[in-house]
């Protein structure tokens, strides 16, 4: 450490601060720590100035805690020590996007008779880039086949799929003939299986796979909040500080056909077979929501983990308030502590609201 | 190679890596899809950046 | 429409592509792996007319020249020793006189023309004349002069004048590792007289810099690389597990005007440029690449790159 020279934060990462504490996130390298709020103010306020001049700010009482903190964050290379303070500037948090929808949730169970291609062509021409296929109750491979088929023959555009499907007896010869025949593949999360696996993708099979004893019912289960969905990168930080970490650019189709942002929004835009998505997406009933950034959610905005989590406007603790903090999130920001969501009093009206009794019901 | 004498050639050759092109040829088999909109059929996968969905982690098992 | 020439494998191209796309900006992708039938560029008193792939070329607006050139030699004539060294030479001509054609009559970026003249000397008289600081150079057959050169310099490095070696044989393949460090081992491996090699004293950095220039724009990139073992020469000696930092740098206003004197002295509206900031607090310069990689410039500074691109064909195409 260089004490006489001035230190800069590395442009990419980034001080969030929480109400009781705060982050540093790492966007090159993926990475998120957390500090206290002193660290942050001292940071905000002194950068630029070197190690022994703070140390005369504070008057040299508290020299020993001022090393700590920078020995911290040299030791991670979050800093470094130039002169040139003035050619390093912030980084930008402009975010955008060359799709008019980038991701989509497909939804289907063993009652779906809607037409999948008829989505799919249309994925297209908005430039696609993602799709979730979620299969509930009973699997139907035909179908998902279908649509891999399709998406391989028509060149698409959507070039990952996620597949949500529930164990049956064949499923490891299944991936096995599926893996090398549909690359855009890259995810596959196999539920109501007898055994707890996660494979990573490998030189065999380039696709991600999970098994979970899990039962996953339905799109009730979705809009979960938790560290393991947390992403510090740079494209969702940026994202998340303009635009809903869920929702922006995202179209659904729920079990039913129905056209929806999310398939457990309440909020439904007419049945995919007779109503065109691009309609749908100039309504801005549909896209104001996209809007809805973090800064702006209750509860979440004193969050120091705001801009890597994830977010849900399908479940929130007030059904009726828009900005409401999302229901299954057991985190809090005040005490810093996680707890079950599900067994949160406070939370139940909202539970019954939602009708998700049965999926907070442990197996 | 033994026919060049390496003692007149560019400090360059003296450092490049050397390796056997038949196992080079077994490393380099690639994954492609075709995107028409692209105009190329060797594009490589791209992971999304974020969840889509969020159903399945394995924190609560 | 817009003329893109490309590799199939080039991502910074896909990328401009999903924006050109997004604007509803036609192009033509020509990719430099493929045949091109070339259906024929003609020259009369009156007129010129090209067309390739069964395309018409009158109706390209602008041409982004991205990587290497087009290959108008068909498949099965590749193999037949210096009968196909000769076609080769026949149709370097021909690609370069069309680039001079389309370059003459419309918005042409990037050049196959200059790419395969990257003379680095050139560059670094040039980046010279631009009062560019540029690092003490010499090119050399002798070992006694070699010698000399190590001695009165702390430490020195060497690298390619042109182009890496990339030499492949039924046999082996022999890759350029980038810049490296010249040790007396090395120096005494040699014998007195040798194929010219090009050494550079080595600067102590505080950090490289990496700009990105498309026409007049700038983006410029800080490289941290110098607390790293692996890439204390050259950051292209990437180490993966824990990456090298990266962030956005605003050039001062003189050296960004020096760069783009340079790049119009040198004739090249894109490419790389490779620069050192110094402990002694001097801004080096080192070379150019005129086909340079973005992608990860883009990505690391969050400067969407690709979108100002696409950018500056829209403003043509209207």
């Amino acid at each position: 450490m260089k004490t006489n020279i001035p230190f800069k934060l590395f442009a990419n990462c980034i001080l969030v601060k929480g109400i009781s504490r705060s982050t540093i996130c790492d966007l090159q390298r993926n990475d998120v720590r957390v500090i206290p709020n002193d660290l942050y103010d001292l940071l905000i306020e002194n950068e630029g100035k070197t190690i022994i001049g703070i140390k005369e700010l504070y008057e040299n009482k508290f020299d020993d805690i001022i090393e700590e903190y920078f020995q911290f964050l040299y030791d991670n290379e979050f800093i470094f020590f130039t002169k040139q303070t003035t050619i390093f500037p912030k980084l930008s948090m402009d975010w955008s996007d060359s799709t008019i929808i980038n991701n989509s949730i497909i939804d289907i169970d063993e009652n779906s008779n809607y037409d999948i291609v008829n989505i799919l062509k249309q994925l297209n021409t908005l430039h696609c880039r993602h799709l979730e296929i979620r299969n509930f109750n009973n699997a139907r491979v035909n179908i998902l086949e279908d649509i891999l088929s399709f998406l391989n023959e028509s060149e698409s555009t959507i070039q990952s799929v996620e597949i949500l499907l529930p164990f049956f007896k064949d499923i490891e010869e299944w991936i096995t003939s599926i893996k090398d025949k549909f690359l855009r593949v890259d995810f596959i999360r196999v539920f109501k299986s007898p055994f707890n696996q996660n494979r990573v993708p490998n030189k065999d099979c380039k696709a991600h796979i999970m098994f979970t004893k899990q039962n996953y019912i339905s799109e009730l289960c979705c809009g979960k909040i938790s560290q393991k969905f947390f992403s510090a990168n740079m494209k969702a930080f940026t994202e998340s500080m303009n635009y809903n970490s869920c929702l922006n650019k995202k179209l659904s189709i729920d079990k039913n056909g129905i056209i929806k942002n999310c398939p457990s929004m309440q909020n439904g835009y007419g049945s995919s077979d007779s109503v065109r998505l691009e309609d749908v997406i100039s309504d801005s009933n549909f896209t104001k929501i996209w809007n809805i950034s973090k800064d702006k959610i209750s509860v979440c905005k004193d969050c120091e983990f705001r801009h890597i989590c994830t977010d849900c406007r399908a479940y929130t603790e007030n059904p009726e308030d828009e900005f409401s903090k999302p229901l299954k999130c057991g985190y809090n920001p005040k005490t810093n502590e996680w707890s079950d969501w599900s067994t949160n009093p406070l939370k139940e009206k909202a539970i019954s609201f939602y009708n998700l009794q049965a999926v907070t019901e442990k197996p | 190679m033994q026919l060049i004498k390496i003692e007149q050639l560019p400090l360059t050759f003296h450092k490049a890596t050397i390796t056997e092109t038949a196992t080079i040829k077994k490393a380099k088999k690639e994954h492609f899809i075709l995107i028409k909109k692209i105009g190329s059929d060797k594009i490589s996968t791209e992971k999304f950046y974020k969840p889509i969905s969020k159903i399945f982690s394995f924190d609560e098992d | 429409m817009i003329l893109l020439i490309s590799s199939k494998y080039d991502v910074s191209t896909n990328n401009v592509i999903k924006w050109l796309n997004y604007y509803g900006i036609n192009f033509l992708r020509l990719n430099t792996e493929d045949f091109n039938s070339l259906n024929h560029f003609s020259l009369s008193n009156t007129s010129s007319k090209l067309k390739v792939n069964n395309v018409d070329l009158d109706s390209i607006t602008s041409v982004w020249h991205r990587r290497g050139r087009l290959r108008h030699v068909p498949n099965s004539l590749n193999g037949l020793g210096k009968v196909t060294d000769y076609l080769k030479k026949e149709e370097d001509s021909l690609v370069k006189s069309i680039e001079t054609y389309l370059k003459n009559t419309r918005k042409y970026i990037g050049s196959y023309t200059s790419e395969v003249e990257n003379y680095k000397l050139e560059h670094l008289m040039m980046a010279r004349e631009c009062n560019l600081n540029i690092p003490n150079s010499m090119i050399t057959t002798n070992k006694k002069e070699l010698i000399d050169f190590y001695n009165t310099h702390d430490q020195i490095i060497s690298k390619d004048l042109r182009y890496s070696i990339n030499i492949k044989t039924e046999k082996i393949c022999i890759n350029s590792i980038g810049t490296f460090k010249v040790t007396n081992d090395l120096i005494k491996g040699l014998e007195d007289q040798f194929a010219p090699i090009y050494v550079q004293e080595y600067i102590e950095k505080e950090f490289e810099i990496r700009v990105f220039y498309f026409e007049n724009k700038m983006f410029a990139m800080g490289i941290f690389s110098q607390q790293d073992e692996q890439t204390q020469v050259d950051y292209r000696n990437y180490n993966n597990q824990v990456p090298n930092r990266c962030v956005p740098i605003s050039l001062p206003t003189d050296i960004e005007k020096k760069l783009l004197e340079f790049t119009k002295k040198v004739k090249l509206n894109t490419g790389s440029i490779d620069l050192i900031y110094s402990t002694d607090e001097r801004y080096v310069f080192l070379e150019v690449n005129p086909m340079g990689q973005f992608d990860w410039v883009s990505k690391n500074c969050n400067y969407y790159i690709e979108k100002s691109i696409a950018k500056e064909f829209l403003e043509v195409c209207n």
